[in-house]
């Protein structure tokens, strides 16, 4: 019998059939998730030809539910780096070999970021503008070009990582470290930056007290690593429960331990901010009082953080007693509950009170239109199609290459 | 044309390239282009649409392609609006640098420089480049104003009037956060908006602390009967949805002498405009001889916008 | 002797109705009425002898022939509840005397004449005037010089006006002033307005920022007899953009919502919208602003 040629085009033709061959479920919950996608896409349609004036969006309010999410998944996409460096750095084994979902998440993210950020723009069809040379790039003043050039150079690293992983896999070789670590490396600093320079983009505008603030960066990162690994450990779970894959429970373990401990800082650093705007209260922690305690009798956010900084708590609580951090039933309702909690607090409870009240002092509260509520939903499932046919055509290859080059009786 | 003298001009090799790059990308993906942009500007013949998709930053034109540029322009009014308007490139003057103070003592709260500014220029009748703020007057709290008030009569007992626009800083936190630079300052110190390049982004309306900045969110809402035709490139000429606007002093008319709109129709003369760079302007006598003053100064913005009082 | 007497003075009569019915009107008119006669006088100042007239104060009241001619500074201003002296843009503009130092030469428009009061003589050069400070009757009755905060009645007509000529302006010292430089009569009181208005700080330029400054009189928005200036309603303001259909919220310390409670006393007279309408306050602007002018005006 001939040898099969394992080249790149067999290896995408190999994939291709990965994905076409699966159990019900997973054709269920791809046409699940297909039918929020379409309906996603038709909103989105909607708001093209009419603008964006179907969205709840006003002058006042300017940037809402889009960017809102869009700051969600720029932290769950750095949050990668807490399985990179242990695999890498630290050589754990048990996590190298999960490492690669880790990056695929990443990419899921970044993808799903990206997206929301296109969808938020006024003229999409103007992206090219963006391009540098041949666009008007205005780097390196403004934060949103750095974002563009660091979410997109995350993008391409990780998916030039993953592939060439997994393309050596597919042909039966190791991987060549010598050749891919510094892309490792960079890809750890880079992780850490995209996050560093979202929040740049906010903390850099003077005219919004709220975001103006030294403690932003360090905010972002602590909650990004309380919600992105509590999302991989979900999704490690699932992946471990529906396929042979070997997902050891340290991984998991190691995963909410990283979560406790980035939640308690979260919440010091939440302390830290409360004290700060309301030991001595002047008008800069108008949008802090508003978002916190209402303001002038508005005050359409505050059951919403409270509601976020309870689950926080006792998500921290959980994860913190050993006892209840290994029991899979509380551990998992901690994980849900940050992931909760975080995109309250860091999504809807960071973006919008920096506009509430506006630099001249109006109050006009934004809750998001169905438009902008069903055009998220559709992206979030192209991200979780993303993530699940990339894990679907990935994983066949790790489990025969783990088979091959390790005792292991994997997959 | 302006020549940005900040040393960004393109070489003309690369200029060329990247214009012989775009028309093969025009010719590839057009298509899809016009589809978008015929959403966006309703109307738009095929060849419009492509060169409306490939059209450079106004700060990159050659003076043929800003021609171009200007008379698309004028089409497109026509065919959306039924009106032939007349799309200036007026450069800016030489020695020339605008600034703009008001008379807090005499500002009533009228709006009258609100609604001209409307008519002038061309804005969707939802959209007002000019707020007026009724201030307590025992206060400068911008958070306890009222910019929503409808007195039987202006101005009240023991309030002030704010009225607040652009400022025209010179240290624009706008022009910094634009990824794209879509606004930029001109040399007679406006900042102005291409409104053909805006991605509609909004992050300059986050930077702004004066909460100038206004974005199409729909369709302008723009009656064709109302319509003001003598238009400028960078002003009052008619925008698409999904970009930002912001007022421009006017520039289809200060940059040909004339008062902007607001100016010209107070009533009360609580508006002054004129070149900064004239020691013997109206406007330097009162920044020498008035305690003027700005608002949020402290965040270093350096607004082109004063405010003075009488007495 | 007494009937020839009686006959010249009833001729008399019969001739001042004549002259005054033929195109002169009253001062106080409505605004917006038809162009004045053709060949009305409506400018200039004629030295008459004054005394050669006699008191006439049982004359009828003059209906006012066709009314005022008021341009607006441009399309966009509103029209000025305010009376007459309005700016006369066809005539052309008058160098200004530079009352202060160093200041580039500027131009002032002329304003127009009431034609119902102008010139004086058409009716005092029969009538005398009576330089006594009273209570002015026909064809002056309603007329109301609100003019001087120092005691009312601290000057009255011929403080400005000219009791020597035929009503024209005269300064402080008692030299003749044309109507359109009123300005060196007004400074020579409010001097601080008038160094303001001479540099550009005050007053309404009507040219634009480039070239040769044009500006109004005073007399073109200070009514020279009243001139406080009138409240005058608000043009409507901001709306939250389309599509969004709730009312936008206020930022203000007495909260709209609830206007009997919670609102700063200082506030409470004026301030709810609906309860203004309700009160139907405002109306004449007695009750929101005494018409006085913002901060004190007078030097």
């Amino acid at each position: 019998m001939r040898e099969p040629r394992l080249d790149l085009s067999s290896f995408l033709f190999s994939s291709l059939g990965h994905l076409m061959r699966g159990k019900p479920l997973y054709w269920a919950w791809l046409t699940a998730l297909g039918a929020m996608m379409l309906s996603g896409g038709w909103f989105y349609i909607d708001q093209l030809r009419e603008g964006l004036i179907v969205t709840n969006m006003s002058n006042q309010v300017s940037w809402g539910f889009y960017i809102a999410n869009f700051t969600f998944l720029v932290g769950v996409a750095a949050a990668a780096v807490m399985l990179v460096v242990p695999a890498y750095i630290f050589h754990r084994q048990d996590i190298k070999d999960v490492v690669l979902m880790g990056d695929t998440m990443a990419i899921a993210a970044v993808t799903m970021a990206i997206l929301f950020v296109v969808v938020d723009l006024g003229r999409p069809d103007r992206f090219w503008h963006l391009i540098p040379f041949i666009g008007r790039f205005n780097f390196p003043q403004s934060m949103l070009a750095w974002d563009v050039i660091v979410l997109n150079g995350y993008l391409f690293l990780n998916l030039g990582i993953s592939f060439y992983i997994v393309f050596n896999h597919y042909r039966g070789k190791e991987p060549n470290e010598s050749r891919y670590f510094p892309w490792v490396l960079l890809a750890i600093f880079w992780a850490i930056s995209i996050h560093t320079v979202t929040a740049f983009l906010y903390s850099a505008n003077t005219a919004r007290p709220y975001w103006h603030n030294a403690l932003l960066a360090p905010r972002f990162i602590a909650s990004a690593f309380a919600s992105g690994p509590a999302l991989m450990a979900i999704g490690l779970q699932i992946i471990r429960k529906i396929s042979d894959y070997p997902i050891r429970q340290s991984v998991i373990n190691h995963l909410a331990l990283v979560a406790a401990i980035a939640l308690q800082v979260t919440l010091f650093f939440l302390a830290a901010e409360l004290f700060t705007d309301f030991y001595n209260e002047g008008e800069h922690s108008a949008s802090a009082r508003y978002l916190f305690f209402g303001l002038d009798g508005h005050n359409g956010l505050t059951p919403w953080i409270w509601t976020a900084i309870v689950l926080l708590g006792i998500a921290m609580l959980i994860l913190m007693i050993h006892p209840l951090r290994r029991h899979p039933v509380s551990m998992n309702v901690a994980f849900v509950l940050t992931i909760i909690g975080v995109w309250i607090e860091k999504g809807m409870g960071l973006i919008v009170p920096a506009f509430i009240p506006t630099p001249i002092g109006e109050i006009y509260e934004y809750t998001p239109s169905m438009t902008e509520i069903m055009v998220s939903i559709g992206i979030w499932s192209f991200g979780l199609l993303l993530f699940t046919l990339l894990a679907k055509a990935a994983l066949p290859v790790q489990c025969r290459f783990l088979r091959e080059h390790s005792d292991k009786d994997a997959c | 044309m302006k020549d940005p003298d900040d040393g960004s001009r393109q070489a003309d090799e690369s200029v060329r390239a990247r214009r012989n790059f775009l028309k093969g990308l025009g010719l590839a993906g057009g298509a899809g282009a016009a589809l978008v942009t015929g959403g966006a500007w309703g109307g738009n013949t095929m060849s419009d649409a492509f060169a409306d998709f490939f059209q450079d930053n106004y700060q990159r034109m050659t003076e043929e392609e800003i021609r171009e540029a200007v008379a698309r322009i004028e089409r497109k009014a026509k065919r959306r609006y039924g009106v032939d308007i007349q799309c200036d490139n007026t450069p800016p003057q030489e020695g020339v640098v605008f600034g703009y103070a008001i008379n807090v003592s005499k500002c009533r709260g009228y709006r009258d420089c609100v609604h001209a500014c409307v008519a002038e220029n061309n804005l969707s009748r939802d959209t007002q480049y000019i707020r007026v703020i009724e201030m307590d007057g025992e206060s400068t709290d911008l958070h306890h104003g009222d910019h929503y008030y409808d007195h039987q009569q202006v101005p009240v007992e023991g309030r002030y009037y704010l009225p607040m626009q652009c400022m025209h800083c010179d240290n624009p936190p706008c022009v910094k956060a634009c990824p794209v630079q879509a606004t930029w300052t001109e040399p007679d110190g406006i900042v102005v908006v291409d409104y053909d390049w805006c991605i509609g982004c909004r992050y300059c309306m986050t930077a702004c602390p004066y909460q100038a900045r206004h974005f199409n969110w729909g369709l302008p809402d723009l009656p064709a009967a109302e319509m003001n035709p003598q238009t400028h490139y960078l002003g009052n000429r008619p925008r698409p949805k999904g970009v930002v606007e912001k007022c421009h002093f006017c520039v289809q008319r200060t940059r040909k002498g004339m008062q902007p709109a607001c100016q010209e129709a107070c009533p009360t003369g609580a508006r002054i405009f004129g070149n900064l760079l004239d020691p013997d302007s109206e406007i330097r006598y009162v920044l020498e001889h008035k305690a003027v003053f700005r608002l949020k100064e402290e965040l270093g913005t350096e607004p082109k916008f004063w405010y003075f009082r009488d007495a | 002797m007494d009937a020839v007497a009686r006959a010249l003075v009833l001729l008399t009569v019969l001739c001042t109705c004549t002259l005054v019915a033929t195109g002169v009107g009253a001062v106080e008119q409505p605004a917006d009425q038809a162009e004045p006669e053709a060949g009305t006088d409506l400018g200039g100042v004629d030295d008459w002898d004054w005394g050669a007239v006699t008191e006439l104060d049982d004359a009828p009241v003059i209906a006012p022939p066709a009314g005022i001619k008021k341009r607006s500074v441009s399309d966009y201003v509103a029209p000025r509840e305010i009376e007459n002296a309005f700016p006369d843009y066809d005539a052309a503009p008058r160098q200004a005397y530079a009352v202060f130092k160093g200041v580039p030469p500027f131009e002032v428009v002329p304003s127009q004449r009431d034609p119902g009061m102008h010139p004086c003589s058409s009716c005092h050069q029969w009538v005398k005037s009576d330089p006594s400070p009273r209570n002015l009757k026909k064809p002056h009755d309603g007329f109301q010089l609100d003019h001087g905060l120092h005691g009312k009645g601290s000057f009255w007509c011929f403080t400005c006006h000219d009791l020597q000529g035929s009503g024209g302006l005269r300064t402080l010292e008692g030299e003749k002033l044309d109507f359109n430089d009123a300005y060196i009569l007004c400074s020579q009181c409010h001097s601080r307005q008038a160094r303001d208005w001479v540099y550009g700080a005050h007053g309404k330029r009507v040219s634009g920022w480039q070239g040769k400054r044009q500006v109004l009189n005073c007399t073109a928005c200070h009514y020279q007899h009243r001139p406080g200036l009138k409240p005058r309603e608000p043009k409507t303001g901001p709306v939250v953009r389309m599509g969004l259909d709730r009312p936008a919220h206020w930022v203000t310390q007495d909260q709209r919502p609830a206007p009997d409670h919670g609102v700063h006393p200082a506030w409470k007279e004026s301030l709810s919208n609906d309860a203004q309408r309700e009160r139907g306050d405002g109306e004449d602007g007695q009750q929101v602003n005494s018409g006085r002018p913002i901060g004190d005006e007078r030097s």
